[in-house]
């Protein structure tokens, strides 16, 4: 969808693919098509023709409300004006709506968090709440967000706990817990690997040692 | 005495020794090339293996030096011996060639490290109780094979018999 800036007094941007593909598609009678592209010149140009053919008339109608349509939706979104205050504008996030972040800033953190971006707004929403005096000191929510702050720190220390959780759970150990565990049982003379069910070769018969070792 | 149970145990003591052998020098090895330690599993498989080759207990620390000694022959990084290489150096060197020789299935007297071994400690118990009562010590024997040597020699007669008639 192509956009053409037209010079009217307000300075408003008018997108009239739909005119063109008219234009494209009656060009079996060229008189029609001809027609066509003259309005869209006289549009460009800025100001609106007079001259209705009936045989295209409903057309040329619908075509034309359809432009004023788009004409109104973007005087709402193309005022540069109103695109800056949309910008600035801060919006409430978390459980109690004390963190305030603008659409720009909630990219940016959604890019630094991904998926636990709620948790970080959850653990400044809740200190807010908690510590009335945070809600004046932090007059920049995304700032107090930002990697390698207090919310940041917090976050992989959870990160860090929860593995370690899982793994308590799941009985895994780190290798240095490993060795540790693993030099105690030599020191102790028992089996280093914590085996308690092995069998020595000198407590097999003859046959059997025959068939394990050949 | 006994001698059928004091045989029995010489099998099963033999065939101890040898296997401990394997292990100890499979362990030197790998702490002398700084490889790490062989796992259970890997360590019974190394065993297995190497008391198929066709190796006496006595030779097996001279196979271990004369895998190295081929390595270092065909230039190549010094690396814990393998079964590869053990069977390689068997088939082809002089150890392979040399295996006959006296009390094969005890290591040597100048050997402390292998006589230090739990099985060859039972083992020389049995063999001074021998000793001191005038008697010989006693060699393994595979009695499976004996017994089968004797059953085909009992059925080739048989069939001579028969056929005769």
């Amino acid at each position: 969808m192509g956009r053409m800036k037209m010079e009217v007094p307000n300075r408003i941007t008018v997108d009239i693919a739909d005119l063109a593909k008219l234009s494209d598609e009656m060009t079996n009678d060229n008189q029609l098509g001809a027609f066509i592209r003259k309005s869209i010149a006289d549009l460009k140009a800025g100001c609106t023709s007079e001259n209705v053919d009936p045989r295209v008339s409903k057309v040329f109608e619908n075509a034309l409300d359809k432009m004023k349509c788009i004409q109104d939706i973007n005087k709402r979104y193309c005022n540069s004006k109103a695109i800056e205050k949309a910008k600035k504008e801060k919006k409430p996030f978390g459980a109690y709506g004390h963190v305030m972040l603008t659409i720009d800033e909630g990219k940016h953190l959604r890019q630094l968090y991904g998926e636990k971006l709620e948790d970080a707004i959850n653990i400044l929403d809740s200190y807010i709440e908690n510590n009335g005096k945070a809600a004046k000191r932090y007059k920049n929510h995304a700032s107090v967000l930002r990697k390698n702050n207090w919310v940041w720190q917090r976050m992989m220390e959870n990160e860090i706990l929860q593995k370690r959780l899982d793994n308590a759970k799941n009985g895994r150990k780190s290798f240095a817990a490993m060795e540790r565990e693993r030099n105690v049982r030599i020191i102790r003379g028992e089996d280093p690997d914590g085996r308690t069910d092995t069998v020595k070769d000198h407590e097999l018969s003859l046959t059997e040692l025959h068939e394990l070792y050949g | 005495m006994n001698m059928d149970n004091i045989q029995a145990q010489v099998n099963k003591l033999s065939l101890l020794v040898r296997l401990e052998t394997i292990e100890f020098l499979a362990k030197e090895d790998r702490i002398k090339y700084g490889a790490a330690p062989l796992t259970d599993e890997e360590m019974t498989l190394f065993k297995s293996m190497a008391n198929k080759l066709p190796c006496t207990t006595r030779r097996f620390r001279d196979l271990f030096e004369d895998v190295h000694w081929m390595q270092q022959e065909r230039n190549m990084y010094p690396h814990p011996a393998n079964i590869g290489e053990m069977e390689w150096c068997l088939k082809y060197r002089h150890i392979g060639m040399f295996q006959r020789c006296e009390h094969s299935w005890l290591p040597y007297k100048e050997d402390a490290d292998l006589r230090r071994l739990p099985a060859f400690r039972e083992l020389s118990k049995i063999y001074s109780n021998l000793l001191a009562n005038g008697k010989k010590i006693l060699p393994p024997v595979e009695m499976d094979k004996i017994e089968n040597e004797a059953n085909k020699i009992i059925n080739g007669l048989a069939l001579e018999l028969t056929k005769e008639k």
